[in-house]
């Protein structure tokens, strides 16, 4: 068996449709999971103990199953109590859904660690609680929790790859249905290991600019 | 702060530069499993075969959690053949997808598991002679206006990676949008959730789920048939020369066909017993 690079380049086509899925899915889940996280992360410290208890609730379920289960049970269980979306569209809910919980975490280890002092002042200034959130706690918890945070955005594109289960046709879904038909594994398998391993380079160091940018002087 | 970021910047490229390297050395080194024979297979005292554990009635795992069906049956005759004892068997459930890389990496000595011959396969793996044939068809439910695969066009068809169905609806209806599955009860869930119009596979599994699901009908015309092998690594011919002996043996026998008859609760056992005679009979 040997290395089959001409495999590689009679594959492209598909595989870049393939990588344009995993940066859509990928994309999407930051922005959706991140900008959820910022409204659900004040909800989920809220006074109101039911409310509390809801968001709690919610991030115990889905930091506690596999995110395989989650996509599978989106796109086979719901359709049973009639609700049936497309498999892009399970495998980003559930993607969403799942690093929300983790970023509202990483949110509220990041407002818990803004000392109480900050609050005070902000309220000796005559901000209201919704001012205080947005001039000052969200944007330390922001900056504290931002390492923390990337982890989460790196472990989302990786694991967009498990939505090929569900038939989405992104990277790993291209290796896998060209690996049925061809039996190319070494071939199909280094290549997207490699675009992976690009992809991800990619991300961190974008990242690691806006890290940067937005670190902590203390 | 402008050379902090010049040494990482150092570090990636040589990160890439390892790993494109770790990727060429990689390329060059052949990988295949050690051959077995026949008489290592005797001495073991098993032999394990890659089932099916998912597609009735020619293998399925039952409820007690033993593989049975009409291929299970013929892996039994063959261990009977081999050690004088139809349970020397050790089963290890297959699909359509990993049953190559099960025989090719070594957790099997041979697939027999409703593998139908094709050239791509025959590239990486030997068959043994036919023992069954079978075709393509597609599941629709009852009353729906497909009635022919010609009917797929533009539609959404349910498929199983790397079958022949996928295979054959790829040249044949290139314009029908396939979603694709792993397992049969993923691709069977997806027709009942009316993710697609169609489920194109195996007409005889197609027949078995009529029986359990008599909301679903067979229809179409037989595309892409196909015969069906015992799968060997390539080279091991002491092995597939035993198990081409033991399925004249078994033909003869009428091991096959009684078999064949206990297990099919479709309609077209006839047909099949007559593809059979035809096959064995050449």
């Amino acid at each position: 068996m040997n290395f089959d690079f001409e495999v590689i380049v009679r594959a492209i086509p598909y595989l870049r449709r393939g990588v344009f899925n995993t940066l859509l899915l990928t994309v999407l889940g930051i922005v959706l999971s991140s900008v959820f996280a910022l409204i659900c992360t004040p909800l989920r410290m809220s006074k109101n103990r039911l409310l509390r208890g809801c968001f709690s609730f919610y991030i115990d379920i889905f930091r506690n199953t596999p995110i395989v289960a989650q996509i599978f049970y989106l796109y086979f269980a719901l359709p049973l109590i009639g609700i049936k979306v497309s498999a892009f569209a399970c495998g980003l809910i559930a993607l969403v859904l799942h690093y929300n919980a983790y970023n509202i975490e990483v949110l509220r280890s990041g407002m818990e660690a803004v000392p109480e002092g900050l609050h005070e002042a902000g309220m000796a200034l005559g901000f209201t609680h919704l001012q205080r959130l947005r001039l000052v706690v969200v944007p330390l918890a922001l900056r504290i929790g931002l390492p923390a945070l990337v982890n989460n955005y790196v472990s989302l594109l990786k694991n967009t790859a498990l939505v090929s289960i569900i038939g989405v046709v992104e990277l790993t879904f291209v290796a896998q249905d060209i690996i049925a038909d061809k039996f190319t594994y070494l071939e199909m398998y280094s290549t997207i290991a490699l675009v992976y391993l690009c992809l991800i380079f990619g991300l961190t160091w974008l990242l690691r600019k806006v890290e940067k940018q937005y670190t902590l002087v203390t | 702060m402008k050379e902090k970021g010049n040494e990482e910047g150092k570090k990636m490229r040589k990160f890439f530069v390892l790993s494109f390297t770790l990727l060429m050395v990689f390329s060059f080194i052949s990988i295949a499993a050690e051959a077995k024979t026949l008489e290592e297979i005797k001495r073991a005292g098993k032999i394990v075969i890659g089932a099916k554990g998912d597609y009735p009635p020619w293998g399925v795992i039952n409820a007690q959690g033993k593989f049975e069906g009409w291929e299970i049956d013929l892996c039994n005759k063959l261990s009977e053949y081999l050690f004088g004892d139809p349970t020397r068997v050790e089963y290890v459930a297959v699909t359509g997808g990993n049953r190559i890389p099960f025989l090719n990496s070594g957790k099997i000595d041979i697939i027999w598991a409703t593998m139908g011959y094709t050239e791509e396969r025959a590239k990486v793996v030997d068959f043994s002679t036919p023992y069954f044939s079978s075709g393509v068809q597609l599941l629709v439910k009852k009353g729906s206006p497909i009635k022919s695969i010609k009917d797929l066009r533009g539609k959404t068809v349910i498929t199983i990676k790397g079958t022949t169905g996928a295979q054959g609806l790829e040249k044949l209806v290139p314009d029908a949008n396939q979603i694709k599955f792993d397992k049969t009860s993923e691709a069977l869930q997806a027709l009942r959730d009316d993710r697609g119009v169609a489920f194109a596979q195996d007409d005889i599994l197609l027949y078995e789920l009529v029986h359990d699901y008599p909301d679903y009908t067979v229809v179409g015309e037989v595309f892409n048939p196909t015969d069906w092998g015992v799968g060997f690594r390539k080279g091991e011919n002491d092995i597939r020369e035993y198990v081409n002996q033991s399925l004249k043996r078994m033909y003869r026998e009428k091991v096959l066909q009684e078999s064949l008859k206990k297990w099919w609760k479709g309609i077209e056992l006839d047909e099949y017993l007559k593809r059979i005679d035809a096959m064995f009979q050449k």
